[in-house]
């Protein structure tokens, strides 16, 4: 327990000094795994890890759904989206915010990430906002907590980095966000009602649309549906594995970005560099992360905190309980990519010993990292809408994303209450 | 890609060959996973060796952008008291976490042409197109060489303050 414990230290002190993630967990893994074996061995052991990382099929699934992601960001399907959900929420009051919750959600469905989401809809939903005088604390709040969606339906990067590390089936945990994701946009408008509710200035009613104009702008998100049904519910049905179905993805939404002439040479270019980036960035960090995990399972840190855990056989709720707070409190300051790199190899252990699924599991690590996303004074979202609407004051941003922080944090007690909401869909495959 | 940043003479001899690479490596995975697809349940005829050059496409993208991905300073930090520390601290900061992530690269760089031979020696090839699977091994370490040169690069350079949530984050 004391290595392991050490091990985090020595992590802890390089990260603070500004040493790279990836560099910082790998060196710790390095000689924790040299003092613990033997120095040959930690050589091997990295060298080995970084090759097989590198040419593992499996994690193909992530640079193609970055990729996706990116092309859907390009094709600007997010513009129709917006306007179909105002079309049927816009004269509420508070209904812009809400359209762009569910807005989000529908994006979500397409594209992975929730930096890419809550980045699109900063450009496609504040100034609409802005227009009808909503007040931009509401306004901020709604695009940085609605972008969390991206995460939370599929398909989803945290999950396929979840799925990885604990090898739990990437498609499962896909199908298992839906419910979730569902009951997580609800909520999220009743955050919109409720604001609007103490304050009817923050978000005054827009327009009403007529029956028609509903049914035409419904009718022009079908690339949105096409792509999501295609992918994930080839997934769903069993055509393809998760890694078919993201080169699927990405090259369906290369499709469509084509025949909206929405790519130009240069264009193509960029957005295939920007994938690389982004998948480079994070394979660095797993490496590191995986590096650092072949020290800590030589500690008897695993083991320890399992038998500590195991004190709770008869209230395992309180164990998963306490996990929680400790990601939520984690999550306030922590960067989250890492924060569930380096604990869910300690965390995952303990959770399926007290007899919790896997696949549950992961879906409460993806509402941790939403909250962690919109939770101040660290959280990427709050971050990304500041930097796109610099006018806005970071204090605004987080008085505006604090009541969404809240109602999603309610997911939690949720998500214990009614398992069946991850474990339902997935019952279906094979 | 600065002009005023020392040794920009290495952005331009690495940069854009690295990037045209590395897109083109993307673009492929995209296309080879897409045509395996279709093949395998429309044509009942897979890509032949797809599996083994999806995983050699994918070592070799994520190696290509490890460099782009560092002369941008884009690793993953903890940027939290970025605000707070005083500039002389920051220059240390920056030219230890340099020379830190350079010993790494540099290290792994090595144990990976270690490696690279010792697959060479074996005759380790892949087992459907018998590629030689020490020459993308020889690559990796090349590129991991390149990525440590990078990290000495802007060892020399003004570091830069990282504004939270500028440019993209990792995949959340």
């Amino acid at each position: 327990m004391i290595e392991g414990l050490l091990g985090l230290a020595a992590f802890l002190l390089l990260a603070l000094l500004r040493v790279p993630m990836a560099f910082a967990m790998g060196i710790v893994g390095f000689f924790g795994f040299a003092w613990k074996v033997n120095f040959a061995a930690a050589a091997a052991m990295i060298a080995q890890t970084t090759y097989e990382t590198g040419l593992a099929y499996t994690l193909s699934v992530i640079p193609l759904f970055i990729l996706m992601g990116n092309f859907v960001v390009r094709a600007r399907m997010s513009e129709e989206l917006y306007h179909a959900a105002y079309a049927f929420l816009g004269h509420k009051r508070g209904g812009l915010a809400m359209s762009t919750i569910v807005a989000c959600a529908g994006f979500g469905a397409i594209c992975g990430s929730s930096i890419a989401t809550a980045a699109t809809f900063t450009k496609v939903a504040y100034p609409p906002m802005r227009k009808y005088g909503y007040k931009d604390t509401l306004s901020a709040g709604a695009i940085a907590a609605g972008g969390t969606l991206g995460i939370l339906i599929p398909p989803s990067t945290i999950m396929v980095i979840y799925g990885i590390m604990t090898e739990t089936n990437i498609g499962k945990l896909f199908i298992a966000g839906i419910l979730p994701g569902l009951v997580a946009t609800m909520l999220l408008c009743l955050a919109v009602v409720w604001m609007t509710w103490r304050d009817p200035q923050a978000g005054p009613p827009g327009e009403p649309s007529t029956w028609s104009a509903r049914g035409e702008a419904m009718a022009k998100v079908w690339p949105v549906l096409a792509l999501f049904l295609l992918v994930i519910g080839g997934i769903y049905a069993g055509w393809f594995t998760a890694t078919e179905g993201a080169g699927i993805g990405a090259g369906g939404a290369f499709a469509f970005a084509l025949a909206r002439r929405a790519l130009t040479w240069r264009t193509l270019v960029e957005i295939l560099i920007e994938s690389v980036r982004t998948t480079s960035m994070l394979f660095m960090i797993l490496i590191g992360a995986l590096i650092f995990a072949n020290f800590i399972n030589y500690t008897t840190m695993p083991a320890d905190l399992k038998d500590f855990a195991l004190r709770f056989k008869d209230t395992p709720w309180m164990a998963v309980a306490a996990i929680c707070v400790i990601y939520v409190v984690l999550g306030t300051a922590m960067e989250e990519l890492s924060m569930i790199l380096l604990t869910v190899p300690l965390f995952f252990p303990v959770v399926t010993a007290l007899g919790y699924d896997p696949i549950w599991f992961g879906i409460v690590i993806v509402i941790v990292v939403q909250i962690g996303l919109i939770s101040p004074p660290v959280g990427m979202n709050i971050f990304v809408v500041k930097n796109l609407l610099r006018h806005l004051s970071i204090g605004t941003v987080f008085r505006g994303v604090t009541p969404f922080a809240v109602v999603l944090t309610l997911m939690l007690p949720i998500m214990m209450l009614f398992p069946e909401l991850a474990l339902y869909l997935p019952k279906f495959m094979k | 890609m600065e002009p005023h940043q020392p040794l920009s003479a290495f952005d331009r001899a690495f940069i854009p060959a690295l990037g045209y690479l590395a897109a083109a490596l993307m673009f492929a995975t995209m296309l080879l996973t897409c045509v395996d697809v279709v093949g395998r349940y429309f044509f009942n005829k897979p890509v032949t060796g797809g599996f083994e050059l999806t995983e050699m496409l994918l070592a070799a993208l994520i190696f290509a952008g490890l460099p782009l991905v560092t002369l941008r300073g884009d690793h993953i930090t903890v940027d939290l008291l970025d605000p707070v520390t005083p500039d002389w601290l920051f220059r240390i900061q920056h030219v230890l976490a340099s020379l830190i992530g350079a010993a790494c690269t540099g290290y792994l760089s090595w144990r990976l042409w270690l490696r690279a031979e010792a697959l060479g020696r074996a005759g380790e090839i892949t087992s459907e197109l018998h590629i030689k699977l020490s020459w993308l091994t020889y690559s990796m370490s090349f590129l991991m060489a390149l990525t440590a040169a990078a990290l000495v690069v802007t060892l020399f350079r003004q570091p830069l303050r990282h504004i939270p949530g500028e440019g993209e984050g990792p995949g959340a």
